[in-house]
């Protein structure tokens, strides 16, 4: 029998596609482990991974590819160390330079199968986007409506003047 | 198609962890959802620790928070910085506007240019926030303790500082502390950084009001004890 390193399993995309790829890749998604141990017979029945697409899929597993010998976060110092910094390492920010649809899906599906050090990656990316925009520049990034009307522009204006003036 | 407003309310707050505090008043201007998300962040980041300077202006900021359904249950500690007196602040702060017919202004106008007026609506700030906090700590701080005070307010950064007289910091200190305790109004602490000109006018105040029991470091810092 083979070792858990070297054992395939199949994942199925939402859209139909079967995906071969190593256990101990697709085991870096918490999701993904957790229904092969309540399984019990890995690479016997394929994995439906319901809502994620092929492409998305595809990408994610790269991602879990590169990171497959990545030490297992630590439960709760990993939720402290995770927050203090929105560094990205170097493979990492270059993973995520795609288009912003994907980079969504990424974070989606990552959250989706469990897999938080690519949440973290895909969130600090997003958080990066924001950092030093004006409103208006956020809202060009990232296609959103100003839905407000001019009271409330006009309030959170004073409330950030009262923030400015702590 | 996938986007920010596509990802969850868990999600999205996941990403708002990683904001930085000083992008939070854009993040939360830019539509209702990301107000709605960035919001509790801006306040605790923002308003857990109030710093003020004894100006009409300023004091009615406070006043206008401690009135705020939202924001005045995060205000937990209110750092006074004494030096800066009122004269010309009006339009320093005047984007900062207070209603003219609001009973707190009528109620203090005819003393809004002195000292006591602003220690009046300071009285009614610490009034309405009783209605949120058991309890509050309080700090007053002179020339020696400028601490964020000197960084923020727009005061040093677009005035001559020349035009400013320094207040008196025992008496607003005795001012401060005779209201405070006439309102029975609950501080878990209390400090006075004051240098050492003003040192000896803060240990008269405590000198007086014999039931306090003080305790003071190097660096002149007395401590009250929170029991008023």
């Amino acid at each position: 029998m083979a070792s858990t390193d070297e054992q395939k399993i199949i994942l199925v995309s939402s859209d139909g596609v079967n995906i071969q790829t190593d256990r101990i890749i697709a085991e870096r998604s918490m999701l993904i482990k957790n229904m092969i141990e309540d399984l019990g017979t890995p690479g016997e029945e394929p994995i439906p991974i319901m809502n994620v697409s092929e492409a998305v899929l595809r990408k994610v597993l790269e991602w879990c590819d590169h990171h497959k010998k990545d030490p297992p976060p630590e439960k709760d110092e990993d939720a402290d160390t995770r927050k203090k910094t929105t560094d990205i390492e170097e493979w990492d920010q270059k993973f995520m330079q795609v288009d912003q649809e994907m980079l969504f899906e990424i974070i989606l599906a990552a959250n989706y199968m469990d897999i938080k050090a690519l949440l973290d990656v895909g969130c600090k990316t997003v958080a990066n986007m924001i950092k030093g925009k004006s409103p208006e520049e956020i809202r060009k990034t990232f296609n959103i409506q100003n839905d407000f009307t001019p009271e409330e522009e006009e309030q959170i204006r004073r409330e950030n003047e009262w923030a400015e003036d702590r | 198609m996938a986007n920010i407003l596509s990802l969850a309310n868990e999600t999205l707050d996941h990403v708002l962890s990683y904001v930085d505090p000083n992008d939070f008043p854009a993040a939360r201007s830019t539509c209702r959802r990301m107000h709605t998300s960035v919001n509790e962040r801006f306040a605790s980041t923002y308003f857990s620790t109030r710093h003020h300077v004894f100006s009409m202006s300023s004091m009615m900021t406070l006043y206008e928070i401690s009135v705020d359904p939202f924001f005045a249950p995060f205000v937990l500690h209110i750092e006074f910085n004494t030096t800066w007196t009122f004269g010309v602040e009006t339009f320093v702060y005047e984007t900062n506007t207070f209603p003219s017919d609001h009973p707190a202004y009528l109620a203090s106008k005819p003393t809004f240019t002195e000292l006591l007026g602003t220690i009046r609506i300071l009285l009614k700030a610490l009034d309405n926030l009783k209605v949120f906090q058991s309890s509050l700590g309080l700090g007053f701080n002179d020339s020696s303790h400028l601490g964020p005070v000197s960084e923020l307010t727009r005061l040093l950064r677009h005035q001559d500082t020349k035009r400013f007289e320094r207040s008196p910091t025992g008496n607003v200190c005795a001012l401060v502390l005779s209201c405070l305790r006439s309102k029975e109004i609950s501080i878990n602490t209390l400090q006075f950084r004051v240098e050492a000109l003003h040192a000896s006018d803060v240990r008269q105040l405590i000198k007086e009001e014999k039931t306090l029991v003080c305790e003071h470091d190097e660096h002149n810092i007395y401590s009250i004890c929170p029991d008023m």
